[in-house]
Formats: structure tokens, sequence, C-alpha cells
């Protein structure tokens, strides 16, 4: 039982990791929060749903056109309205919070309006199937999800520490200014991490496909979630976004086991809340609040 | 602009509390009046955020707990025990106030989006609570499935009314003593406090301010008037759930307030009367296959505002600043005053 429960929860938490990476990732280099993730997970949900239905190639094949997508509209997102204020604004970034929100409210009731309220789910040829180790049986999308959520996060690291580019949006995040001096183009910078962000939130939506249910209003669920996530990992902290998914996924897994759901879901805010007080910065995160 | 004085201008004064209470004799179209209804309340939610958000500077995403709190201290006083929520509203009204300094002492030491994130996982808990708890001290609350006001007909001790009309002199009501409590909070002391305080802390600090316990004491303030929000909207619709402490409530409280324009006096009002009948309007008319249209509607409309002019509407009819900048104009009327 208690394996089991360790099992499935390091494995949703893989998949909570993915989700709030984005998130984390935007709020690290823009110092941006980003209220409009959820909304950004949903729409990478729905785009690989629809690409299943109309393909009916193997949904790991979509991750790719996901992924594309949901950079594009990051692009699209930064540059038209996230970008104009942030250049207004240096220091105070409040103004972001609403802007932001109003985007998840668009794309949330936009998907309402197109695709309607229903819960679908997607039969995929993965779907329902199990593994069995020992006494440990686990779903099978789970365990894909979770090796390609790692690799995911092991490809942006090493994007992040070896390319230039990662150079360049890692200089970005730590010093804007001294950046810009030395040359980087700190407004290309934020378009391509935002961007990004919003790639692997749509490719971790897209992960879920399979075990979870399709709807307009599963943004609202990861929103909170994943702030969650990034602010016991630490804020703009990746590796801290793949902990904090990781406890997220245990605690919910293992209150769930012992006690019930809706308890799991009280637990996770609280401990949150203890973090914000007590150390806001998170596991990883850079001392500042 | 400022606030009725009983200066020369009483006579206008008079003449726009007459128009306000003869209106329900004009409007008579209870869908009209239902309208009227929902500005007026959105706007005395966005006036009890602005105190907190607007004068002291402090971004909280969680009203929707004092919000719920309100709504669900009357409601279950009522259910249970039979008590008016005419006591029960300012019974609320001190739950929220109290939850608010347990709150306030503990967050309110985090920056910006930190203390907006603290905000909003309280209301979250008590949503999560709520869901999860069937009876509190014997008393039922019911979960998920929410508690359904008991009937007891045109009965104004009981804050419960036949007519729409009712409800309209009641948050007309609510709506006043929030003005004179804003203008009463504003020009006092803790008003200055605070407004040095969201301006340059750390040299308020250095000046004496109790800047911690400025805020906090307006905090206080402004959770005890949401509560009060909070009883009238469960007197209203008859019914509540723990959907009073969803997220949602927090977001459209501030859209209004943004939208109107952050810690202006009227800008709550203004962003009411701007965003409600277009929310109403467009539920109505293109309900069916558009449901969730207006919401769209109201998305795009916060995105522009803070796109095109990030100090609310207000800062449009501000003529006099407009004319003297060249533009631009600057909304912030309460809070520069």
């Amino acid at each position: 039982m208690l394996t089991q429960g360790l099992v499935n929860g390091i494995l949703m938490g893989g998949l909570y990791g993915i989700a709030a990476l984005g998130l984390s990732l935007i709020y690290g280099v823009l110092n941006v929060v980003n209220f409009a993730h959820g909304g950004l997970l949903m729409t990478g949900m729905f785009l690989g749903y629809w690409l299943w239905v109309f393909t009916q190639f193997n949904i790991y094949f979509i991750l790719i056109p996901v992924f594309l997508g949901l950079f594009l509209l990051g692009m699209l997102i930064e540059s038209s309205i996230i970008n104009p204020v942030l250049a207004r604004e240096k220091e105070q970034h409040v103004n972001i919070i609403f802007i932001t929100s109003g985007v998840m409210m668009v794309l949330e009731n936009l998907a309402l309006l197109l695709f309607g309220p229903e819960y679908r789910v997607a039969d995929t040829s993965v779907s329902g199937l199990t593994l069995k180790m020992g006494e440990i049986v686990v779903s099978t999308p789970r365990v894909l999800g979770f090796i390609l959520a790692a690799i995911l996060a092991a490809a942006v690291h090493s994007m992040l520490r070896m390319t230039d580019l990662g150079r360049a949006i890692r200089a970005t995040a730590d010093d804007e200014d001294a950046a810009a001096v030395a040359g980087i183009n700190t407004r290309k910078v934020f378009n391509f991490a935002f961007a990004l962000g919003c790639a692997i939130t749509g490719v971790a939506g897209a992960l879920l496909i399979p075990i979870f249910y399709v709807q307009p209003t599963v943004g609202g669920v990861f929103n909170v979630k994943a702030f969650i996530i990034v602010v016991l990992g630490g804020m703009g902290s990746l590796n801290g976004a793949m902990i904090g998914g990781l406890i997220v996924g245990l605690i919910e897994s293992l209150v769930t086991l012992y006690y019930r759901n809706t308890m799991a879901d009280m637990v996770v805010f609280l401990i949150f809340i203890v973090f914000l007080l007590f150390r806001p910065s998170g596991l990883l995160g850079k001392k500042e609040a | 602009m400022r606030v009725p004085g009983l200066g020369k201008q009483y006579l206008k004064w008079i003449l726009v509390a007459l128009i306000v209470i003869l209106l329900p004799l004009v409007i008579r179209d209870p869908f009209s009046i239902h309208i009227v209804i929902m500005v007026l309340f959105m706007a005395y939610l966005g006036m009890c955020w602005n105190l907190m958000g607007g004068l002291a500077g402090q971004f909280s995403l969680g009203h929707s707990a004092f919000f719920g709190l309100g709504a669900y201290t009357s409601t279950i006083l009522f259910y249970n025990l039979g008590i008016s929520p005419l006591v029960g509203i300012f019974a609320g009204g001190i739950v929220a106030a109290v939850a608010s300094l347990f709150v306030g002492y503990s967050s309110l030491r985090l920056k910006n989006h930190y203390f907006a994130l603290a905000t909003l996982a309280f209301s979250q808990v008590l949503r999560v609570f709520f869901v999860d708890t069937r009876e509190l001290f014997g008393l039922e609350v019911r979960g998920a499935q929410g508690l359904l006001l008991p009937l007891v007909g045109n009965s104004p001790l009981m804050l419960q009314f036949d007519s729409k009309t009712g409800y309209y002199y009641f948050i007309v009501i609510l709506v006043c003593v929030i003005l004179v409590v804003s203008k009463a909070v504003m020009d006092s002391r803790l008003g200055y406090y605070l407004k040095a305080t969201r301006d340059q802390e750390q040299a308020a600090e250095c000046v004496g301010v109790r800047t911690t316990r400025a805020k906090v004491s307006v905090g206080a303030i402004s959770a005890f008037f949401t509560a009060l929000g909070g009883t009238f909207y469960a007197q209203f619709l008859y019914y509540i759930d723990p959907g009073v402490f969803g997220l949602s409530w927090g977001i459209e409280i501030l859209s209004i307030v943004i939208i109107g324009g952050i810690g202006s006096f009227w800008g709550p009002l203004l962003g009411a009367i701007i965003l409600v009948p277009l929310g109403e309007v467009t539920r109505i008319y293109l309900s069916g296959n558009l449901a969730g249209l207006h919401l769209v509607i109201y998305g795009l409309v916060i995105i522009l505002v803070m796109l095109l002019i990030p100090k609310g509407i207000v800062s449009l009819l501000d003529w006099k600043k407009f004319i003297k900048k060249g533009g631009g104009g600057d909304g912030t009327v309460l809070a520069r005053e």
C-alpha cells in the first residue's frame, strides 16, 4: 500500500513539476507572475486533444506540434500584451497580475464558448494500460508522462547551462541592465523565455491528456496548483519546480491514501501558507521576499 | 472630486440623494433594477477592496475569504438558530475582521505578489474547508451542497424583501456607509499613515509610523465591510455554497476596481457601471450557444484598459489634470490628494 502510494505520488509529482516549470521559468526571467498559466495548460490540452482526434497519431507524437503551437502563442502574448506593460512599468509588476488574469479569462471562456463545458476523455492507445512491477501496479501513461517530463526538464536545464541562448537567458534573469550592457537583446530574451515557458506548459497539458479529463476550466485547477508548487520549490528555480511538484504529488497521494481526497487539497494549501510565511523564497529560491 | 461635505454644494447632494431614493419609482422593470442592484453591489465590494488595495497598496487576491465568511456566518446563524441576519451581518463582519487580523499579521510583511498569493491561499483554504465541512459546532453547514436560506416573506427585520426594491435600498445604504467610511479613513490619521506607507514604507517608518499596524487596521476595516457584502449576497440570492470563496470572486472585484481606477474614490462605481451591465446584458442576450462570451469580453476589456489606460477610466474623466498635463491624467485622486 505505502510503496504503491509513494510510486503514484512520485509519478504524478513529475507531471505536476513539468506543469509548473514554465511558470517558474517565466517568473525567473521576466519577474512576472503569469496568472494565465492554467489557461495556457488548458490550451495545450485542447490543442493536443483535437490534433489527436483528427489525426489519430500517437499522443506522444502530438507533443511536438503542441510545443510549437504554444511557443507561437506565447510569443504573440508576450509581444502584444506583456512587453508593452513591462516597458512602461519597470518596478511595479502588479498590473501584470491583472493583465494575465484577463488573458486567463479570455482563454478559458473562449474554450468554453467553442467546445462547451463537457468533460472529454481521450481514449488514447495508452489510456488504461498498466505496468506491473512486482506488487506495484502503475498506469502506463503516468510512467511515460513522468519519463517525458523528466527528459523535457533535463533538456531545458542543459539548454540553459550549455548554449549561448541559455547563458543569455540566465544573464538576463540575473541582472537585466547588466545583460543589456553586455550586448544581450533582453527584449528578445524576454520574448523567447515567455514563449518557451508557454510551450513547456502546453506540453505538460498534452502529457496529461491520457490520464485527466479535458475541459475548459481544468486550467483553474492547475493554476493554483502551479503557484503552490513554484512557491514551495522557490520562485524562479527550475529544479525547485520539479522538487515542489514531487512534494505536492507525494502529499496528495499519501493523504488520499490514508485519509481522504478533499483533505489532500487542504493539507497542500496549509503547507503552502506555512512556506509563504516562514520561507517565501521556497526550498531552492533566491532570498528576496 | 471631493465627497459630500456639508459645504455650499449640499444642494447638489440633496438632488443626488433624491434621485437615488426615487429611482425605483422610475425603473420598475425587474431586470433593470436587478442590474442597478448588481452595479451597486459590485461597486460596494470594489470600494471595500480599494481601502486595502488602493489606500494601503496591498493587493489582496483573497477578499473572497472575507466575503464568504460574511455570507456563511449570517446564513449559518439564520439557518440553524433563526437569528436574524440583521444581527448576523455584524457577526459576519466581526468574524471576517478577526480573520483579517490573522491574515494581516502573518502575511503583510510579504511583498507584492507573495502577499497576493498568500491571500489567495487563505481564501482557498476556507473554500476547501467549507466544501469538506458538513457540521460546525453542531450547526449545519452542508458542505458542497450549500445552504438554502429559509424564506420568511417580506420582512425587513430578517433582511428579506419580496421585491427587488427592498434590496435596492439595502445596497444603497451599504454603499453610502462605505463612502462615508472611506472618506473618514482617508481623512484620518490612519489614512495619512497609509498613504505614507504605500508611497515610501521606509521613510514612513523613519518618522515613526507603525506601518504594519496601519495596514492591519485598514485590512480589518476592509474585511468587515466586505463581509457585510457577503451577507447581502446571501440574502439577495437565498442560496450560498462554497463557491463564494472562489478565486473568480476575488478577481472580479479587482477587475472592477482596476478598470474604474485603483485608489480613486469613484473608480469602483465607474468600473461597476461599465462592467456589470456589459456582463449581465451579454449573459442574458447571448446565452445558449454563446454562454461564456460575456467573460471573454470582460477579459478583453481588462487587457485593453491595462494596456491603454492603466490608471483606469477615472483618469479619462479627470479633465482638469488632463488639460494641465496635456494628456494621460492621474486618476488616483484618493491616492494623491
